[in-house]
């Protein structure tokens, strides 16, 4: 047998023989994946803005400035960018009127004297002095706080939706694939009548019904409700090709009950595709709230999501643009970075793997 | 089995490159075989007796492995060299290949007569209905019934035994000049082992076929060989006429691996001798004898440099410093 | 207490496993007859070997022994405990003087927990569950204890079994099994899957570890020479059925029945000389699989010995010689 220390082992052929646990490896494989571990980096950027929103140095999410309404992203003070767009308009009116749309001519002079009015402003608004680098929406919003803020409310979304999912899933699977015989068969006959009705509509209803109050709470339940099914399949169906291994008859074998076998043998055995599972339903936890943002049937104002952001932004699409593009393509980036992350995860579990003979 | 030698292995090397560094499964195999001869290839897992029989044949997956040097001389053809039209040519028809599980070998989704039929008219060029008739008498051969209404079914209505027949059927169809075997009998049972090692010994002597027969049970060689190559860490350490090889063993590896395996007929009772430690990691293996650590009479050289071959007469060679003059 | 008391004594044991389902019409429910009624017993301190061809029974007969799956038929006593009738906490008890080695290096050790926890994990259990009084210094001392046994070093305690080669992920099961000092130990094909090399220092700990700890086995192999080596005795088992049960010395010398005579005629003897000339038995057909009941003898369709009245009447397991016993009409009379 080799001789060892504790740490630094060697073989009989003075091999460095390295102590590797199956986290380790796993790590070392997603690390040599350079979309997944871009993807990482994102997400881990994503979080820690959430996280520290309330302390970065951004304006306040709810904070109108109606005399900054839809102001472009830019690097110069909003004063400065109102005055901007007000002469900018102004310049296409007198355009119109001396090519001969005297029906102008009353918007002309308002224009004109609206344009003093807010130069004036500027001067003593010490608003006038804010930098919106993302530009701002209807009510004078900044857009970069409002993003981060819906994203924070976004991500919270997913993230509990989806671990309330797994652990009604993981907990319901487990057991019926274990327990097997008719408790298997009618918890799943259960899950097979749940996936047959109309989730989207069951969920608008409930959101019509208890509309208001508590509305982020609704929302996670109603999604979760329908999202179980899945993980809980995919669960049972590991737990199944697992429960007749070797290893789980020497712990029967030992004594071993039930509980035990499941929470010690089975699901740490199935962790990598739960958490490949989770991975991936966080993106679509988020894309169906932001669905039911979009219907009107989401957070309600003053906060906002992704979703709601969006939905506001594709009524000024035309004239105001960023109102849309801030927050779609910010979400959109994350969507991606979390699809690249669930997929690199579930090559570097790999099982195959796992086996260096 | 005649003195005419129709394969021959010259240093042959197989790496793989893997993230943990190159394992280098074939490091210097060289061995020949003539006309009709049984030769056997014995070994441990590890010992690369599956990796030197694909890289004949250039069937190594690429990436991680490659053939890393020495030649694979058939007739006047280096195999190794051959691109894959050519190789296309030879395989299937002058060498031929069965393996130990029959289930991954056989197509489960095609019948047996269209996989038996594809071989023939591939490489015989007969029409479907000859190559049929062919078939069915090749499976007759094979000892299996009502030939006729069996080669329409599929593998899985076939017992192990049965579906490995199948395979020598198939493997013998185009009459090749070399069938190798790599572990054929390993997953029967030992009743079924006895029936099939049978067949084999019978066909191939009617065909004049030489075989390489690849296998970790010692009690088959013996039976089945007239030759015997050991290997041991991707290196052949010992080689010689079976009778030879058994009566007297030279390598130590030989002689423990020997005298481990419990016998039948012996009911003395007495400890089996085993050998100590276990076969090595072969990534990044340092240049010595691979065998030292477990070895009883390892000496300082041993360490140091890996032992050429010696050849000790009657066909017989051994790589081991103690037949050889370390320098 | 005499040096030779039965310590197991099996009689009767059936496995049947029913197969699909009834057909709504009705129609028979099929059953896979693994193991259909054998009976054998084993002494103190000596080691019975099972041995047969795939689908004998011989990993069945193991596991309903250990209440891995609940007998459907027949008795199985160990230390005069009746194991059939036993439920739950009462099971658990018996657990502990029975446990079992299993097959697959690689798929009998848990991939997520150390060497260490997975050798300790049976005096957690039976501690957890008030029948063990164990302190956990305790449990840490017999861990080590029993690693360096079985020979690994105790420094790979927090070592994964993939970190492992095959031959010590075996011994760390064997460890495993010997943590709560049973006196049975069942082994299911230990070695089978192991290097020739390292099949014999595992065949050798095997037999060290008996007389060191005063250990019964039922030891179960395909492998004849291998079953020779490590048994006292030899039971030879066909279809679910038990054909013949001699000392092992004796086995090789004068099996009776035609079925063993077969397996010991196929079976490859690592010498050419002897190879060479070997006159085989070769049994004719398959291996069949026990799906259904047969009248007479179950080994009658491959035996080359077989007389009428083999079809229509099963043989009994009868003693024809003292300490051999056989179940073919042959040497009945």
């Amino acid at each position: 047998m080799a001789t060892t220390t504790i740490n630094k082992a060697v073989n009989e052929f003075n091999q460095q023989v390295k102590p590797v646990s199956l986290w380790a490896d796993a790590w070392r494989r997603l690390a040599k994946n350079r979309m997944a571990l871009i993807a990482l980096w994102i997400v881990v950027i994503y979080a820690a803005v959430g996280l520290l929103a309330p302390i970065l140095p951004i304006f306040d999410y709810s904070h109108q400035e109606i005399m900054f309404q839809n102001i472009p992203p830019s690097l110069r003070p909003a004063g400065e960018v109102a005055v901007d767009q007000a002469t900018k308009k102004l310049d296409q009116l007198r355009a119109l009127v001396a090519s001969g749309r005297n029906d102008l001519q009353d918007d002309l002079t308002k224009a004109t004297s609206d344009l003093e009015a807010l130069k004036v402003m500027v001067q003593s608004d010490p608003a006038a002095n804010n930098v919106y680098i993302l530009g701002t929406d209807y009510l004078g919003r900044d857009m970069l706080a409002r993003t981060i803020y819906g994203g924070r409310i976004s991500m919270l979304v997913g993230l509990v939706g989806t671990i309330t999912a797994m652990l009604i899933g993981v907990i319901f699977g487990a057991i019926a694939g274990y327990v097997g015989g008719r408790a298997d068969n009618l918890m799943m006959r259960f899950v097979d009548i749940m996936y047959s009705l109309p989730y989207m509509l069951i969920v608008i209803i409930m959101m019509s019904m208890f509309n208001r109050s508590g509305a982020i709470v609704i929302i996670f339940v109603a999604i979760a409700l329908v999202s179980w099914l899945t993980i809980a399949r995919v669960v049972r169906g590991q737990v199944i090709s697992l429960k007749n291994a070797e290893f789980i008859e020497a712990a029967r074998c030992m004594g071993a009950g039930p509980i035990r076998i499941i929470f010690k043998y089975l699901l740490p055995n199935i962790l990598g595709v739960i958490i490949i599972f989770t991975t991936l339903s966080i993106p679509s936890f988020i894309m169906s709230e932001s669905f039911l943002s979009y219907l009107g049937l989401g957070i309600s104002a003053p906060l906002a999501s992704w979703g709601t952001l969006v939905s506001d932004g594709v009524q000024g699409m035309e004239l105001y643009p960023w109102r849309l593009l801030v927050p779609a393509i910010t979400m959109t980036v994350f969507l991606f970075a979390m699809n690249f992350l669930g997929d690199g995860l579930r090559d570097a579990f790999d099982p195959q793997s796992k086996n260096r003979a | 089995m005649t003195d005419e030698v129709i394969l021959e292995i010259k240093d042959l090397k197989t790496y793989f490159h893997t993230d943990e560094g190159i394992v280098k499964a074939v490091d210097g195999v060289s061995f020949s075989l003539r006309k009709g001869e049984t030769l056997g290839i014995v070994g441990e897992s590890g010992s690369g007796k599956s990796v030197t029989n694909l890289s004949i044949m250039n069937m190594i997956p690429n990436p991680p492995g490659r053939i890393a040097g020495g030649e694979v001389l058939f007739g006047d053809l280096d195999l190794v060299k051959l691109d894959i039209e050519q190789l296309r040519s030879i395989r299937g028809n002058k060498i031929s290949m069965i393996f130990q599980d029959p289930m991954t070998s056989l197509n489960p989704y095609l019948r047996i007569s269209t996989q038996m039929i594809e071989t023939i008219v591939l490489h015989q060029g007969l029409d479907k209905k000859a190559a049929k008739a062919k078939a069915i008498d090749m499976l007759k051969l094979a000892g299996i019934p009502a030939p006729e209404k069996r080669i329409d079914q599929y593998p899985h209505q076939f017992s192990g035994g049965m579906r490995q027949r199948v395979m020598i059927a198939m493997g013998l169809s185009c009459n090749p000049e070399i069938l190798i075997a790599d572990e054929p009998t390993s997953a029967l049972d030992v009743t079924i082992q006895a029936q099939i090692l049978d067949l084999m010994k019978d066909l191939t002597a009617r065909l004049g076929t030489a075989v390489i027969l690849i296998t970790h049970s010692l009690g088959v060689v013996a039976g089945m060989c007239d030759t015997i190559c050991v290997m041991y860490a991707g290196r052949i350490v010992e080689r010689g006429p079976t009778a030879e090889l058994f009566a007297q063993p030279k390598h130590p590896y030989t002689q423990g691996l020997i005298k481990s395996v419990p016998r039948l007929d012996r009911t003395s009772g007495d400890r089996l001798f085993s050998i100590r430690g276990q076969p090595p990691n072969v990534i990044d293996l340092p240049d010595c004898c691979p065998f030292y650590p477990r070895c009883d009479r390892a000496m300082d050289v041993c360490k140091r440099k890996y032992p050429p071959s010696k050849d000790v007469g009657n066909g017989h060679a051994v790589s081991c410093w103690l037949y050889t003059e370390a320098k | 207490m005499a040096e030779h008391d039965i310590l197991l004594e099996v009689k009767n044991l059936q496995m049947h496993f029913p197969v699909g389902h009834k057909g709504i019409f009705g129609g028979e429910q099929q059953y896979i007859y693994a193991v259909d009624g054998i009976d054998f017993t084993i002494r103190k301190g000596e080691t019975l070997g099972l041995v047969g061809e795939s689908g004998c029974g011989k990993s069945t007969t193991a596991r309903a022994i250990a209440q891995l799956y609940r007998p459907t038929g027949g008795s199985v006593n160990l230390a005069g405990n009746e194991l059939t009738t036993l439920k739950s906490k009462n099971l658990i008890a018996a657990r502990k003087n029975m446990q079992m080695v299993f097959q697959d290096p690689y798929a009998s050790l848990n991939p997520r927990m150390t060497s260490g926890d997975i050798i300790a994990e049976p005096m957690k259990i039976f501690s957890r569950k008030g029948l063990l009084d164990m302190s956990k210094k305790e449990v840490d001392e017999r861990v080590e204890q029993l690693m360096e046994r079985v020979g690994l070093s105790r420094f790979f305690r927090n070592r994964y079994p993939h970190e492992f080669s095959g031959g010590q992920r075996q011994r760390i099961g064997i460890a495993r099994a010997l943590a709560l000092r049973p006196e049975l130990v069942l082994c299911d094909e230990p070695v089978s899957a192991l290097d020739v090399s390292i099949q014999a220092q595992i065949l050798n700990l095997f037999k060290d570890l008996q007389d060191e700890f005063g250990l019964t086995y039922l030891f179960i192999a395909h492998d004849l020479a291998v079953i020779q080596y490590i048994s006292t005795r030899v039971a030879v088992m066909y279809l679910g059925i038990i054909a013949e049960i001699s000392g092992s010395a004796d086995l090789y010398k004068k099996p009776l029945h035609p079925y063993t005579q077969a397996l010991l005629s196929a079976a490859p003897i690592p010498d050419p000389a002897i190879e060479k000339d070997r006159k085989r038995i070769i049994l004719t057909g398959d291996v069949p699989s026990p799906d259904k009941q047969r009248p007479g003898c179950y080994f009658y369709d491959r035996c080359w010995k077989r007389m009428d009245k083999c079809k229509v009447e099963r043989p009994a397991l009868e003693e024809v010689e003292p300490d051999h016993q056989v179940a073919c009409f042959l040497y009945h009379d």
